[in-house]
């Protein structure tokens, strides 16, 4: 078994580890000699299906479930659970011993307990269950269940087949809106460029060809990864990992390795089970201490030990609050209902409240903070800067013409279709993300013509692609009148170097220092926004140099490329989704840190940070990366931090652990999957309760380890999913908010909803101790107890959920897991001595007064209990009236249906002071309208209880006389009224004593 | 690179503050309970326990105050003489019980007679309960608080709405005369040698409750013969079949069953309760018999469920040697 962890944990740390992939090093004969294969024959259909047997199915083994009915039976055992198991086996043991001494009569009750606490377990669980599975499959639903297919070269013939069947040694061919079947190297590449977001976070298309560049296999030119799409051009790779082998398998499999926390609300529950336990065990201790001194000085130790034993186990049993797992568990069903509302889904129910507790959130930048769609934000022209959205407003001239023109022009982005009448950000789009931005953008600006249009005018001739070393590219057009027209866009420092001249407001004029200075501000200014910028420049060609037949050769460029006349800067950015800055604010206020960890450069992750909030706009940014490769960590007055991934593998765990001390405000950019585990742990060490938020697969780990882990509805990834703990169904940072919000709110009435519900234990504890101390008879039965705590208890316990929060509770910081708990000692103290014995003294009050009404004054009913049980026995009363057994208990009916009720009475003014604990209700309200039914409930219920014929024969409960009602309601009144002064001193005494001993 | 150093040393051991700290305060059961570190018992500490004790020391004064006050105010409303609740539509209600004497208290779930006649300490318990019984009847002290009534004069005269009319009124004088005339008595082990065992039957105390007469054409059968009016009719027999067979002869003594002069019952020093008794004069020997038996008058109903109007009882009467021990190997 150790031997098992230990392996698994070695297993971890592997995949902790960097990828190490040694394929796209050696020369492309050589690999394919050691597969077996070559690019033109392929594999033959022999050789890949043993290979297919021997290597397995391309695909991802899903993590293994367990068997849904282990599931249920583990889900049996947990929290809550394990003290109504041992009060009902402890109910069973009881009965049997009981009924192995009695031969005659046995009372059926304590079985029954033991029955009906089994019961409830089982019953919520069942109900836990199914919400569970329910929210699981509203996640099923999001699955695109179309398998894919992938063509490759087998026995020398081109075929389709499922890419589930795919082996290592396959030569695939890939074509731009594929996804990438397998990890592959590229053999021969035509434009081809893939976007690696699902693994790498970052939003860019990059190009790929048969070169090898670099070491790391993220890197280098020649690999493409599984998962990853193509998105422009096509190639020719072979495959060289599959499945669970491939990146992004290890990745999954990383995933289901990592073991996750128990939720903050689990820990809670066993903290108050282990406080309950405390209490019943030493009340049980006590009076077992008690039973058995008085037996001793009788002398009948020695036959009645046994006594002492069920009577030990019975007060054990008393102490179980039935209500209170029924109560939690619907409680947090309810709340992620109104969550699934507003678009968070819980997997998990517990892990509703824990986003109430999260004290730090790791949010993925792309597509969570921001919108994931490239928009053109900024637009340099005439040497001044336009936002976007105002452009149009402006007046045009030939330059800005002239710039839309080039914009649309040169370009290999196109629209899907040809219809122009659907917006354009809904229309389907062809090119990478840049291209696509600028086309969408112009062809907005260009109206009433639409980019087709002006295509179709100016007809493309020849072009150049982009490549990375020269980094821009030329496309070249026909004019209507023949002419010929230059193109060209790229990185705007190579732009610039190109041109002689510059075009503003409508005329040319030659570039100086002037015009140099004016560009580098703006390209500073928008590259340091984090946006992507773009330089644009155009030349007319000579008619006479270039007339309408001359042949343009790309390769050996036969016309200029220098002294061309420069246009301007359109710079893009993904920008923040709307209300994120806003969200964040406010988790700030909820003394929430948010922190950024994306796979972006730092720039643009520093720059989408600052205008979401994440870094405060006036502080210094303490940047790391490689070129700072000093830490000056010494810098306490700086508070923000950018990380980058390289340098951040680089840091001493005990650096990280600096780092999440001490800065408020961090965002790590270049960041790797293993590395954002690697940052979730060192949060989690910082005694953070961790939400983590993610899509792709590689955030799957991350997902996990977090104490609640957010996936994306829409654009997250199976996996992903599968690992999470609650799905965001609108991929909006902002539904977070709602369910901080919505957690705090629940743990706040899971107290409340506790405190209401334990209070009762008190007044159906005390008759049984008085029965075992006093010997009086039993003033409340069994079956009386469960009524209340599984009748009339539970709706107004539930009622909770609904109830409105004090105060702001998103003003306040999260709670400490240490020192906040669920249920505290005072909380205990509060619900058991302080209102739980005014309910018990109540009780007992109208018991003694309808005994005494009946002939029994309360001197006579000390050590009364064993005559009184004695079927055939006579009891004579104060009126030497001879009371049978049958009248007995009838008279002890009607006591028990008075004391239900009596704590029936005093639980509806404990609902009404548990709505607060620190508010007068007059300032709370009675909005809570689910409570005040609830309130009406519990009337009608314990009437039903109590009058109805044959329930309350059943129940053994006596219908009760409206004199003996009365003597309650005074009851209610007065804790009413002493619970509202009690509130009223805590309010004027923040500090004094009342607030240390009742407040909890 | 030195200097690097230093900084990372320096962190360590800020971290390592960090670290040091939180293992320490696991949440062991223990520390829960009893805190040394902070001196605290169950995550208090002492003086904080003293805030708590005196706090609710005081508040249980307040509240135990109020409420005993409240119980004594409402117990003092209730008539030390009369009950609240008594007679029809009460839970006591107005249909008596029966019992039977004797009935041994050390062993109260046992509702079996059972004795050898060759053998007097078999049944010395018995004999025992019943003088006990019959005793209060003939004491000096109790019966000079009773007079002797007769012709129409019955406990109606001093009883009026469950009470005595005034104090020191008298009850009427329930006399065994006709027990003793009939074999039931001390005298004679109340027939218990003679394998012919007596049993007392009473009604229990109802107050405002005494017998009404049957109507001349509903009188049940098995009393008519029996039946005076004003009088509760007694008819005893085997429960089942079988124990029907083997009971044999039954007297009644006396024969009509109890006078109902002497109800109604009321709360009073000394009142009378009067009894019939059953004699049965050939039981089985040595076989258990089941005995029902019930009590007769117009507003008494039998209930088997409820034990209401009638009582069982078993009896077993056996005879056989009694050896006197004897050492072995003679």
């Amino acid at each position: 078994m150790s031997e098992k962890k230990k392996k698994r944990e070695e297993n971890l740390d592997e995949l902790k580890k960097e990828i190490t992939i040694t394929e796209h090093e050696v020369p492309i004969e050589e690999l394919y000699k050691s597969l077996d294969t070559n690019p033109e024959k392929g594999l033959d259909e022999q050789e890949a299906s043993r290979r297919l047997v021997e290597y397995g199915p391309n695909q991802l083994t899903p993590p293994k479930n367990k068997p849904l009915w282990f599931k249920f039976i583990i889900s049996l055992f947990e929290g809550f659970n394990i003290l109504m198991w041992i009060g009902s086996v402890a109910c069973f043991i009881n009965f049997i011993i009981v009924a192995k001494r009695t031969a005659e009569t046995v009372d059926y009750d304590t079985m029954w307990l033991g029955i009906i606490l089994a019961a409830v377990v089982l019953i919520t669980s069942i109900f836990t269950f199914y919400q569970e599975r329910k929210s699981q499959h509203v996640m099923e639903s999001f699955k695109k269940m179309i398998p894919p297919k992938v063509t490759v070269v087998r026995s020398q013939k081109m075929q389709q087949i499922d890419a589930v069947d795919l082996v290592i040694g396959d030569i695939v061919y890939l074509v731009f809106g594929d996804k990438v079947p397998a990890d592959v190297r590229v053999i021969e590449a035509n434009g081809f460029k893939v976007d690696n977001s699902s693994l790498t976070g970052e939003n860019v298309a990059v190009r790929r060809t048969p070169e090898f560049t670099h070491k790391n296999p993220l890197e280098t030119s020649n690999l493409v990864f599984f998962g990853t799409s193509v998105v422009e051009g096509n190639a020719l790779g072979i495959v060289i990992l599959t499945g669970d082998n491939t990146v992004m398998g290890r990745i999954a499999g990383l995933t289901s390795l990592v073991e996750t926390n128990q939720t903050p609300i689990a820990k809670e529950i066993k903290h108050f089970i282990k406080m309950i336990g405390t209490v019943a065990i030493s009340l049980g201790l006590l009076f077992l201490a008690i039973s058995l001194y008085t037996k001793y000085k009788s002398g009948t130790l020695g036959e009645e030990w046994i006594d002492c034993i069920v009577f030990f186990i019975g007060i054990i049993v008393a102490n179980v609050p039935e209500g209170i797992l029924p109560t939690i568990t619907v409680c947090l069903t309810l709340t992620a209902k109104r969550m699934s509302k507003k678009n968070c889904l819980v997997k998990n129910l517990e892990a509703v409240e824990t986003l109430g507790s999260t004290s730090t959130i790791c949010s993925d930048k792309t597509g969570t903070l921001t919108q994931n769609r490239m928009t053109v934000a900024h637009l340099w022209v005439n040497g001044k800067i336009f936002d976007s959205e105002v452009i149009s407003e402006q007046p045009r001239n030939d330059s800005t013409e002239r710039l839309l023109r080039c914009a649309a022009l040169c370009s290999r982005a196109k629209f899907k279709n040809e219809d122009w009448n659907t917006p354009d950000s809904k229309r389907e789009t062809i090119g990478d993300a840049s291209e696509v931005a600028i086309m969408k953008f112009v062809n907005k600006q260009l109206q009433p013509v639409n980019v087709h249009e002006l295509r179709e005018r100016c007809r493309k001739i020849n072009e150049i692609p982009f490549n990375s070393n020269e980094k821009y590219s030329v496309t070249i057009h026909r004019k209507e009148n023949g002419q010929f027209l230059l193109l060209m866009k790229g990185a705007p420092e190579r732009i610039l170097h190109r041109c002689s001249t510059i075009s503003i407001d409508g005329q040319t004029a030659r570039i100086n220092e002037l015009v140099k200075d004016g560009y580098n501000v703006a390209y500073e200014y928008l590259g340091g926004r984090g946006e992507r910028v773009l330089g644009f420049c155009e030349m007319e060609l000579d008619p006479v140099k270039f007339p309408p037949n001359f042949k343009f050769d790309t390769d050996e460029p036969n016309f200029p490329l220098e002294n061309l006349c420069f246009l301007g800067l359109i710079s893009m950015i993904d920008p923040p989704r709307p209300g994120v800055p806003e969200a964040v604010r406010l988790c700030q206020s909820a003394g929430i840190q948010v922190v950024m960890v994306t796979g972006d450069h730092p720039i643009t992750a520093k720059a989408i940070a600052r205008q979401v909030n994440i870094i405060g706009q006036p502080k210094v940014v303490h940047l790391i990366s490689l070129e700072t490769d000093e830490l000056n960590l010494k810098q306490n007055e700086i508070k923000a931090i950018v990380v980058h991934g390289e340098w951040l593998n680089k840091l001493e765990e005990s650096e990280l652990d600096f780092i999440v001390h001490h800065y408020d405000q961090v965002v790590f950019a270049r960041t790797s999957p293993a590395q954002k585990l690697k940052i979730v742990e060192a949060y989690q060490r910082a005694g953070r309760i961790v939400a983590v938020t993610g899509d792709g697969v590689n955030d799957a780990p991350a997902l996990r380890k977090a104490d609640i882990g957010i996936a994306m509805g829409i654009t997250g990834t199976e996996v992903s999913k599968q690992a999470a703990d609650m799905v965001l169904l609108d991929d909006n940072f902002a539904s977070i908010v709602t369910g901080v919000e919505e957690g705090r709110l629940i743990f706040d009435n899971l107290k409340k909803s506790i405190a209401y519900t334990l209070t009762s234990n008190i007044p159906e504890l005390a008759p049984f101790l008085t029965y075992i101390t006093l010997g009086i008879p039993l003033p409340m039965s069994i079956r009386a107890i469960l009524c209340i705590d599984l009748g009339t208890d539970i709706l107004p316990a539930i009622s909770f959920a609904y109830e409105p929060a004090e105060s702001d509770i998103m003003d306040r910081p999260p709670r400490n897991p240490k020192r906040d708990r669920l249920v505290n000692w005072r909380l205990l103290f509060y619900s058991y001595l302080l209102i739980g014995v005014f309910q018990a003294i109540v009780g007992f009050s109208l018991y003694f007064w309808i005994m005494a009404e009946h002939g029994f004054p309360s001197y006579t009913l000390l050590n009364l209990k064993d005559v009184w049980e004695k079927r055939d026995l006579l009891v004579p009363d104060k009126y030497n009236r001879y009371w049978n057994y049958q009248d007995r208990m009838n008279l002890l009916g009607v006591c028990h249906g008075a004391f239900f009720y009596a704590i029936v009475c005093v639980q509806w003014a404990d609902l009404l002071i548990s709505k607060t604990r620190m508010n007068s209700i007059v300032t709370q309200g009675l909005e809570n309208n689910v409570l005040n039914i609830s309130l009406l409930f519990t009337t009608l219920l314990s009437t039903f209880f109590l009058f109805t014929p044959g329930v309350n024969s059943i129940l053994k409960v006596g219908p009760i006389k409206l004199r003996w009602a009365m003597l309650p309601v005074l009851g209610m009144w007065q804790v009413f009224a002493f619970d509202e002064i009690r509130r009223a001193v805590i309010r004027k005494y923040p500090d004094g004593v009342v607030f240390h001993t009742t407040y909890y | 690179m030195s200097k690097d150093n230093k900084h990372t040393e320096e962190n360590n051991a800020l971290m390592a503050n960090g670290h040091k700290a939180s293992p320490k305060e696991k949440d062991s059961f223990i520390s829960f309970i009893y805190n040394k570190r902070e001196g605290t018992f169950l995550g208090r500490n002492g003086k904080s326990w003293v805030q708590i004790i005196v706090f609710y020391i005081i508040y249980y004064i307040f509240l135990g105050a109020f409420w005993l006050g409240c119980l004594a105010i409402f117990l003092s409303t209730i008539d030390k003489n009369l009950p609240r609740y008594y007679g029809k539509g009460t839970i006591i209600g107005a249909n008596p019980g029966v019992g039977y004497q004797p009935w041994l208290k050390n062993n109260p779930e046992s509702t079996l007679i059972k004795f050898n006649i060759n053998d007097n300490t078999t049944y010395a318990d018995y004999v025992g309960v019943l003088e006990n019984y019959t005793m209060k009847y003939e004491n000096e002290t109790t019966t000079k608080l009773t007079k002797l009534c007769s012709g129409s004069e019955s406990n109606s005269d001093i009883v009026k709405d469950g009470k005595l009319k005034e104090e020191g009124l008298k009850p009427c004088r329930f006399k065994l005369d006709v027990f003793k005339a009939s074999g039931c008595s001390l005298e004679n082990d109340f027939g218990f040698p003679d394998g012919k065992p007596c049993v007392i039957l009473s009604l229990n105390r109802l107050i405002d409750w005494k017998p009404e007469d049957f109507a001349d054409d509903v009188i049940p059968k098995e009393i008519a013969k029996r039946y005076k009016k004003g009088s509760i009719g007694f008819n005893c027999d085997g429960t089942y079949g079988p124990d029907k067979e083997y009971i044999g002869k039954i007297e009644y003594i006396p024969e009509a069953g109890i006078d109902g002069r002497f109800y109604p019952y009321a709360k009073m020093d000394n009142y009378h309760q009067p009894i019939a008794m059953v004699k049965f004069h050939n039981l089985p020997r040595n076989r258990v018999v089941l005995v029902e038996c019930r009590a007769y008058a117009g507003n008494i109903e039998q209930d088997i469920e409820t034990r209401q109007g009638l009582v069982h009882f078993e009896l077993l009467v056996e005879d056989y040697e009694v050896s006197t021990p004897k050492t072995n190997g003679s």
